[in-house]
């Protein structure tokens, strides 16, 4: 190889390096401005950065649940000692409060009707004479199905209940009969639950939330192109020497270091006001996030390119962002519950990964080992996406 | 009162002659609403069943495999692995194969029946990380084993042909399959209702404001109250049409039964959005910039969510909350619909939440009117 072509290589190397210096001083500039934007308003800045942990607070807030009493009422026609036995040991469970004894059948749908009680407890005349007997006796057990979970609750318990009523009547019929007890042996069930012993709910919510309540940046990036369309200043950037791709990944920085704080501090909140162990790596975490803030940037700079008014990414974003995050990513129905093609389809969503991500990095302390998938999924939708916008963004402005 | 009727009619006009120019503006608040009520629908109107299970039956006895028989009958569990070792229960929860892993012991059968045998154990790891599954799996579980138990005692005392000592005889009302859509549908409805009439009502002015044409439409002779109710209008009925779109869905597709008035429903349904609209109005009063404007409405939006009581019933939070979610028109809304539509209940039941969404509505109006006249006869 000649002197001369080693030369030519290198200054082409060198003008290589020259161009992507200049690259990405342009870009930096841009990132400046935007956040020279932002911050410029200190109620911009504080909304950008601090609503996600806001928002954060009060959706873990909610979930600092007790499961409290379930209002009930008991319309006890028998009037005999083992109905109002099985009414005061009913009631002394502790997770049932009855507001009110029911008058008549009639009162008691009106109770029900109004929200009053959620579930009902009719024990009928003869009730006491069937179980003496030896035939089988019944009550009627009447549920309010608006709620499922909460009907499920009640229905479980009562019938729970009503169940070890009936074992203790075996036994005494069987002593009756002469056995000295029955002979069967209570099963010790031992459920441990793991990562979360207490099965506090919040443990479980508080790390997939983050992937609701960071839907934010996303937003933001989503009406930043519009908002320069709007006031015109869109012309006027692609007026400079600043590219295309230059001008998106510019604007994208911003939005992915406010959300890295937000991120941080959501985090914060999480761990030290509501308790939530994190167990994994703090930097992986933050690596990870950076994956997740990548791919939702992407999607908003996507729909950036095609929106024209900041009223419309407005309208969008939430649509797009929050309420999927909520609904889709697994965060309250389970992905295996779901049917197999919606299941597919969360897949698409960055939240549904991000869940995945935070849930087990905070709970089962995984690391990158356990979390590549994850990640590279995140990593590919943002750089695809990135580049599409920036494809289809230069299309049109040509 | 006619000249002013007519100035409000033309700012009408404005905004929906703007919205049509923005030709996917039309697309996205029709069609992603009603497109998205459906895919979420159909994600979330599944009960929880399907959890990925590992059992170990160490005791392979007729009382362990009737227990294994239970559990796959359950349908809360996908039996989905059977590893032969406890530790490799552990693992199978470990990576996060299986979200429950039970295992039988040897001499489960043999000591079910026999006082004098070793405590029987049954043991259960549930995987905590999933509240939702680990709760579920765990009644689950509980409900099977006391039905085993029972069963085995009444064998053992020979009243097989008694039935059950005491049967509790379970009637659902209003939702009589327990049907997860009833409760679901209804609250994404609500959220997506409101998430439109937010948005819409939050931006209007700030935008006008921000692109300096406020003071143009201050130059004319409209008035500040003129301009609110102007600009509300469009809100109302994108939203009120959309909502007839999503009712339609609801009934159409999902079939969550419809017992009550539809009259009266598509009238409460405008008190519901009235509210709304104020709430997006006091955040177009708050707002210099509609970057402030989408910011402060999410803030709305979170609570609205919350109280929606899709992810937890609003009678398990905490007090403040309990107390607070009255204030949120989303909570009273919802209460109204699953009490007209499911309960099949008029306005002689509902009345006290119609109440209390009026009240909310005039109050929150009247605050959101005076702070924005008092701001655009400012700017």
């Amino acid at each position: 190889m000649s002197r001369v072509s080693l030369l030519r290589i290198a200054s082409r190397l060198s003008a290589t390096a020259l161009r992507i210096g200049t690259s990405v001083k342009r870009t930096f500039a841009i990132v400046r401005k935007e956040i020279l934007h932002v911050a410029r308003n200190k109620v911009t800045l504080f909304l950008a950065v601090v609503s996600p942990a806001f928002m954060m607070f009060v959706l873990m807030y909610s979930f600092t649940v007790d499961i409290k009493e379930v209002p009930v009422s008991i319309l006890d026609n028998d009037h005999s000692t083992l109905s109002q036995r099985y009414a005061s040991d009913l009631l002394s469970t502790g997770d049932v409060t009855m507001p009110r004894w029911a008058r008549d059948y009639e009162h008691l749908e009106r109770q029900l009707e109004r929200g009053e009680i959620k579930a009902a407890v009719v024990i009928p005349f003869g009730f006491m004479d069937d179980v003496v007997a030896g035939r089988e006796a019944r009550v009627q057990v009447l549920i309010d199905g608006t709620a499922p979970s909460a009907a499920n609750h009640a229905t479980a318990h009562i019938i729970g209940f009503t169940q070890s009523m009936a074992v203790d009547v075996l036994r005494r019929d069987l002593a009756q009969m002469g056995y000295e007890s029955l002979n069967i042996q209570p099963i010790d069930l031992r459920i441990r639950t793991w990562y979360n012993p207490t099965l506090r709910a919040i443990v479980g919510y508080a790390p997939a939330l983050l992937a609701v309540v960071m839907g934010m940046p996303g937003t933001m990036a989503a009406m930043t192109l519009a908002r320069e369309k709007e006031h015109g200043t869109l012309e006027q950037l692609t007026a400079t020497p600043i590219g295309r791709g230059e001008l998106l990944v510019g604007k994208l920085i911003p939005y992915l270091l406010s959300g890295l704080v937000s991120v941080l501090l959501c985090t914060a909140l999480g761990v030290y006001w509501f308790r939530v162990p994190f167990r994994g790596d703090f930097f992986i975490f933050m690596l990870l996030s950076s994956c997740f803030l990548l791919a939702t940037l992407s999607i908003g700079l996507l729909m950036s390119v095609f929106i024209k008014t900041q009223q419309a990414a407005q309208l969008l974003a939430p649509l797009v962002f929050t309420i999927p995050a909520f609904f889709l990513s697994g965060i309250f129905i389970p992905l295996s519950s779901m049917n197999p093609l919606v299941r597919t389809m969360t897949y698409a969503l960055p939240s549904t990964h991000y869940v995945a991500i935070a849930r087990q990095l905070f709970l089962k302390g995984w690391g990158l080992a356990q979390l590549w998938p994850y990640a590279v999924a995140l990593l590919a939708t943002g750089l695809l996406l990135t580049t599409l916008a920036i494809a289809l963004f230069q299309k049109k402005l040509t | 009162m006619l000249d002013s009727l007519v100035r409000i009619w033309t700012l009408v006009v404005k905004d929906f002659t703007q919205l049509r120019r923005d030709w996917l503006m039309i697309g996205f608040v029709t069609l992603v609403p009603l497109g998205e009520l459906l895919l979420i629908g159909w994600a979330t109107s599944s009960h929880i069943e399907h959890l990925p299970t590992a059992v170990l039956d160490a005791d392979r006895s007729a009382e362990s495999r009737a227990l294994v028989t239970a559990l796959e009958n359950a349908r809360t569990f996908d039996i989905s692995h059977f590893p032969d070792s406890p530790t490799a229960v552990n693992d199978l929860v470990d990576r996060g194969t299986v979200v429950v892993g039970l295992t039988v012991p040897e001499g489960f059968g043999a000591g079910l029946t026999n006082p004098a045998a070793a405590p029987l154990q049954i043991q259960v790891i549930l995987d905590g990380a999933d509240p939702v599954a680990a709760e579920t799996a765990q009644r689950s579980i509980e409900g099977v084993v006391a039905t085993l138990v029972q069963r085995a005692a009444a064998r053992q005392a020979g009243i097989v042909d008694r039935g059950e000592v005491i049967r509790a005889d379970v009637r659902v009302r209003y939702n009589e399959d327990l049907s997860e859509a009833n409760y679901t549908i209804p609250s994404e409805m609500g959220i997506m209702l409101m998430t439109i009439v937010l948005m819409i009502a939050s931006m209007g002015i700030a935008r006008e404001r921000e692109l300096g044409t406020l003071e143009q439409i201050m130059v004319t002779p409209m008035r500040p109250i003129e301009i609110i109710i102007g600009k509300a209008i469009p809100a109302v009925i994108v939203a009120y049409v959309n909502f007839i779109g999503m009712l339609a869905i609801t009934v159409l597709v999902f079939h969550v039964p419809f017992r009550g008035s539809l009259p009266l429903l598509l009238a409460m349904a405008l008190f519901y959005l009235f509210v709304e609209l104020g709430w997006g109005l006091v955040v177009s009063a708050f707002s210099a910039t509609q970057q402030q404007a989408i910011l402060l409405a999410f803030l709305i939006m979170m609570p609205e969510m919350i109280f929606s009581g899709f992810a937890v019933p609003i009678e398990n939070m905490p007090r403040a909350l309990e107390l607070a979610s009255n204030l949120v028109p989303i909570k009273h809304w919802l209460e109204i619909v699953r009490a007209v539509m499911l309960k099949g209940v008029g306005l002689e039941t509902v009345w006290p939440n119609l109440l209390a969404l009026t009240g909310l509505g005039a109050a929150i109006m009247t605050a959101s009117v005076l702070v924005l006249r008092k701001r655009l006869s400012a700017v």
